[in-house]
């Protein structure tokens, strides 16, 4: 020590916690929940009015819940642990949305929110919700990349569970009806709302349970199952959904789905078509042999799972519904899933 | 936010948010004040304790300290700190592309990808290479693990072990990592930085060691028992062991990586046991880390059939109690929640037309 000793230095704060990521949240009434809170992503181009569709949800006095809004990087870069992490700092929130950058790709984002039961987190994977500007919806779904890839417009329609069509008062029917084909060519069963002013009601982005036991008809919407339009915009991702009936062996339907979403082929396949084949997007319901409930499969991309969901109905028609959304699909799928799924075939 | 419970003024008792710096570097316990005010009105008695200190340090006594004093430890280990400086690997030493600036660019240039790479004759055959130079390294390193010897001491006897064999230490650097393995003692699951800890009689210490040879990486580990160890203990350590050579006994073409989990908790568990689950086995071969991810725990949504050429480790973490672990503020070090300890066994494995070659196998077992 030298002279200095007789002068104290400036004292020091008690060291603080980690640097928190920016988290704007809107306190109304925190409700005790003991439930885990659901994850919904939120994607689209900039401009298109994620960020108007936020506010208002925060700004929503309806719903009373505390809901934290993650912004894009933080989410992709730091990922669950970081989310849970700032849950135990910040508090429980009741709903957590994550917005991610414009040109996001939703697929990396959530897998790695659609976590493994196992893993016993506090957070699940609700949704994904796209929301697509009217009026250059179109030219951004048409928009090439040069490297061949699919375009982040037409991959986050395709990955989506609902879409939101914001700003059609900006165009005409006409258009409208245009950019809702081009949006069907690529994912025929997410529902889709039209709307101004990023004017939603919260039972359309919310609580929708696409990725657990609890997923819904994965026809979701009445659209599903038609034959794609004639008018692709990218020739390549476009959506399969098809029925069958009869009973599935869920050992067969394990390795059909390792076949198609792992080694990107169809088992059976009689024709040897081009490759490339990839699945973005697939959901299930399926009749499994001997169960009485309903067997809910969903995938993201390679990751998949297979859960079991409510009973059947007595009156419900027991009938497998399949949907895929990919790029590069033909229309082998349905007969390779009769013949490689079902129990008796 | 850390909480501020139970700090207090030095001088008045009122609470306190603030410390002296001198103290802080000095290592001196406490020294919180509430105010500036505070602090310099009691400066003629407190400044004696930095007299105390420096004439200790003056005479020799190496100090550590804990540089996150106000952290809640889950158990009694605690960072000794201060690190030693980086060690240097010489110029003729084959280096990954982190070394320099700790980034991985191979691996965050494929994140996201779940393509297993099937690896060719010749490239198996570096596997094989630098996975005998690994287990090499590792049963170099174990020797030092005695009683009285500091988890850094052990770096060092790894870091040279590695530069004799003209070896890259894996760990050096990668995503900044300070040191050239890890060393995990008893409530560390993994990740543990050798430091100045000094290693006591009862200890289970796990050493983990990766090289990079000719471009290739290996990756293994190995929990040993420090003097007298309760049975407790013994069992752990004997369980994780046997959690791995179960799965070992499952690798061959067509398993698929998801089933490896489930074989490992129904052993874990039957002993009464649990199994972490947030660290997973990996792909390695020209990359440290790949595809695929191996989780441990049962249940899980893995991607991927083994096949013939594929390289992987499998490293289950067994623990005495919860499964649940946290990170140190130092952003490695892994740590049970509730403290209790626990144990880790890892090869590199790959997988043949048959079934399962251990690369990293132990010869002097054998």
């Amino acid at each position: 020590m030298d002279d200095s000793d007789d002068l104290p230095p400036l004292l020091v704060p008690v060291e603080e916690g980690t640097n928190l990521p920016d988290v704007s949240e809107t306190s109304t009434v925190q409700t005790e929940n003991n439930d885990k809170v659901p994850v919904t992503i939120i994607t689209g181009h900039l401009g298109s009015g994620k960020t108007t569709l936020i506010t208002r949800l925060l700004n929503d006095e309806t719903h009373k819940k505390r809901i934290a809004v993650i912004l894009n990087e933080f989410g992709e870069n730091a990922g669950v642990k970081a989310v849970e992490n700032l849950m135990k700092k910040k508090g429980r929130f009741d709903y957590i949305m994550l917005e991610t950058t414009g040109l996001a790709d939703p697929g990396p984002i959530a897998s790695m929110f659609w976590l493994d039961d196992e893993l016993q987190s506090e957070i699940y994977l609700d949704g994904i919700l796209t929301v697509v500007d009217a009026k250059y919806g179109l030219e951004q779904l048409a928009e090439r990349k040069s490297n061949d890839m699919v375009n982040e417009a037409i991959r986050q329609v395709a990955f989506a569970d609902r879409i939101i069509l914001n700003k059609i008062d900006l165009v005409t029917d006409e258009h409208i009806k245009d950019l809702e084909t081009a949006i069907r060519s690529v994912n025929a069963v997410a529902p889709i709302y039209r709307t101004t002013r990023s004017e939603v009601p919260i039972e359309f982005m919310l609580d929708l349970h696409c990725f657990d036991d609890r997923s819904k008809d994965p026809f979701a919407d009445t659209n599903a199952g038609r034959p794609p339009s004639a008018t692709h915009i990218d020739e390549d991702v476009r959506t399969v959904a098809f029925t069958v009936p009869g009973q599935v062996d869920l050992h067969k339907l394990d390795a059909w789905l390792q076949s198609v979403l792992w080694e990107r082929t169809v088992p059976g396949r009689r024709k040897d078509t081009a490759g490339g084949m990839e699945i973005l997007r697939f959901k299930a319901l399926i009749n499994a042999t001997g169960n009485d409930r309903k067997c809910v499969v969903q995938a993201v991309r390679e990751l998949y799972d297979k859960q079991e969901g409510a009973f059947w109905e007595k009156d419900e028609e027991r009938i497998n519904k399949v949907v895929l959304i990919g790029k590069n699909l033909d229309e082998s799928f349905p007969q390779s899933f009769r013949e490689q799924c079902l129990a008796t075939y | 936010m850390t909480t501020m419970d139970g700090y207090s003024c030095e001088a008045c008792g009122q609470p306190a948010k603030l410390r002296c710096p001198t103290c802080m570097k000095l290592d001196i316990a406490g020294s919180h004040f509430c105010s500036q005010e505070c602090f310099k009105g009691s400066w003629a008695q407190h400044k004696a304790k930095h007299k105390t200190a420096t004439a200790a340090l003056s005479n020799g006594v190496v100090k550590t300290f804990n540089p996150w004093p106000s952290y809640h430890y889950t158990g009694k280990i605690r960072p000794m700190y201060p690190l030693d400086p980086r060690r240097a690997v010489p110029d003729h030493i084959g280096k990954p592309d982190y070394a320099a600036d700790g980034k991985p660019y191979s691996e965050l240039s494929l994140r996201g990808s779940t393509r297993i790479e099937v690896l060719n004759p010749e490239e198996i055959e570096k596997m094989r290479t630098v996975c005998r130079i690994a287990r090499d390294v590792l049963n170099e390193g174990a020797k030092a693990i005695k009683v009285g010897a500091t988890t850094d001491e052990i770096d060092r006897v790894v870091h040279e072990a590695c530069l004799e064999r003209d070896t890259y230490p894996s760990p050096l650097n990668y995503h900044g990592f300070p040191k050239s393995c890890c060393v995990s003692v008893n409530e560390v699951i993994c990740h543990g930085i050798p430091d100045k800890y000094e290693i006591q009689d009862g200890d289970l210490v796990n050493l983990d060691v990766s090289c990079m040879y000719d471009g290739f990486h290996a990756d293994l580990n190995e929990t040993y028992l420090v003097g007298n160890v309760d049975e407790a203990g013994k069992r752990l350590v004997k369980t994780a062991r046997a959690c791995l050579d179960k799965a070992i006994a499952m690798v061959k073409p067509g398993t698929l990586y998801r089933e490896v989990g489930n074989v490992i908790q129904k052993h874990a568990q039957s002993e009464g046991f649990s199994v972490v689950r947030s660290y997973c086995g990996h792909g390695i071969h020209r990359l440290f880390h790949g595809t695929p991810s191996v989780p441990h725990y049962a249940r899980n949504k893995a991607v991927g059939v083994m096949k013939a050429g594929h390289t992987f480790t499998i490293e289950p973490m067994i623990n005495e109690g919860t499964w649940h672990d946290e990170q140190w503020p130092d952003g490695w070090t892994v740590v049970t929640r509730d403290g209790k300890r626990s144990a880790q066994f890892e090869e590199t494995l790959l997988v043949t037309e048959t079934g399962v070659e251990v690369l990293t196998a132990n010869r002097a077992n054998h």
